[in-house]
């Protein structure tokens, strides 16, 4: 089965994040309001996301223009790369 | 790509360093972003360590900045695993282990989206069929023939939803004159399977750290002239089981 380029450069890259989503340790008090579930997703399918402008772990500024490929970005939101 | 935490860069850093990470981590150690994109985890008492962190997920988004798709899950501890967004985004995920089944009427090529799991991962069953000419089996939905299913033997160790069945086609059958809805040439059959926690898995974690999901595959096949038995074929994966990571970064910058 074919590979587009774009996806097989995500592979390399998605190699890491399981380390980054599952970083689970934490040594924290378990507490009721830890399960809860998601308010809100955020944009939904069709819209626009928000602007944004940060630090990256090099202290560079990153927005999004200076992430995104030629067919977008792959954003992800992880709770800590700490805990 | 890019992923976003509540951390400190110095945090990030650290991390990138200990991983090898190659892409941008950006911090948001004020949850500026993080409320901007409107997922602020609200459940978290100010004044906690969690204060700030968002509800973990993923956007796909077009070059606009247009959201395309998105992955979120119910519960915090579990996640979509990269390779079941690439399967369902790119229709594919390379580099795990097939296994491939030939029967007289079909060819079946099974895999997992990962060879290694962890706890409260997501990720995904891949089932491919290749049927050849003038043969057909039937989808769900179908009356009077047993429609293909893709069954687990249920376990403790994971969650599984309904499988995940692709559109069919419909069949005129002229000799009974009858519409039957119908499976031909290639087609996937897709079963998401969320891991238990560590605690339910702590026994295949302290020992093969191996566990095997099982089941099978029923369907019956027709071709042009003849409409064969029932068949019935076993299942079987094996997933190598990894503990969650728990490294930190030096006391000194931690949260």
């Amino acid at each position: 089965m074919r590979l587009a380029l774009g996806a097989i450069w995500m592979m390399g890259c998605l190699a890491a994040v399981p380390l980054l989503a599952q970083s689970q340790g934490g040594g924290f008090q378990p507490e009721p309001w830890m399960g809860a579930a998601p308010t809100s997703t955020g944009p939904a399918v069709g819209e626009k996301i928000p602007s944004f402008r940060a630090l990256d772990q090099n202290r560079r500024w990153q927005d999004f223009n200076s992430i995104r490929g030629p067919k977008g970005a792959v954003i992800m939101f992880n709770r800590s790369a700490d805990w | 790509m890019v992923a976003i935490t509540y951390d400190s860069a110095e945090i990030l850093a650290d991390f990138t360093k200990r991983r090898g990470i190659t892409f941008p981590l950006l911090s948001d150690p004020k949850s500026e972003i993080i409320r901007a994109f409107r997922i602020l985890n609200t459940s978290v008492p100010p004044g906690h360590m969690w204060y700030g962190v968002p509800y973990p997920g993923t956007y796909i988004v077009d070059q606009n900045g247009v959201v395309r798709s998105k992955y979120f899950e119910s519960r915090y501890q579990e996640r979509y695993s990269a390779p079941t967004i690439l399967l369902r985004e790119f229709g594919s995920a390379a580099g795990t282990r097939q296994t491939v089944v030939k029967t007289d009427h079909l060819e079946l090529q099974y895999y997992s989206t990962r060879d290694a799991i962890r706890p409260s991962l997501r990720f995904t069953l891949v089932a491919d069929f290749q049927l050849p000419p003038k043969m057909h089996v039937y989808a769900p939905g179908v009356k009077n023939y047993l429609p293909i299913r893709l069954e687990l033997d249920p376990s403790s160790n994971f969650a599984a939803p309904p499988a995940e069945y692709p559109k069919s086609e419909t069949l005129y059958l002229p000799v009974i004159d009858e519409k039957v809805p119908v499976y031909r040439g290639g087609f996937r059959i897709t079963q998401d399977i969320t891991m238990a926690g560590g605690n339910v898995l702590r026994p295949i974690l302290d020992g093969s750290r191996e566990m095997k999901i099982t089941g099978k595959l029923l369907y019956q096949a027709c071709d042009d002239k003849i409409c064969y038995l029932p068949q019935d074929i076993p299942l079987e994966w094996t997933l190598k089981v990894e503990p969650l990571d728990t490294d930190r970064v030096p006391e000194s910058i931690q949260h």
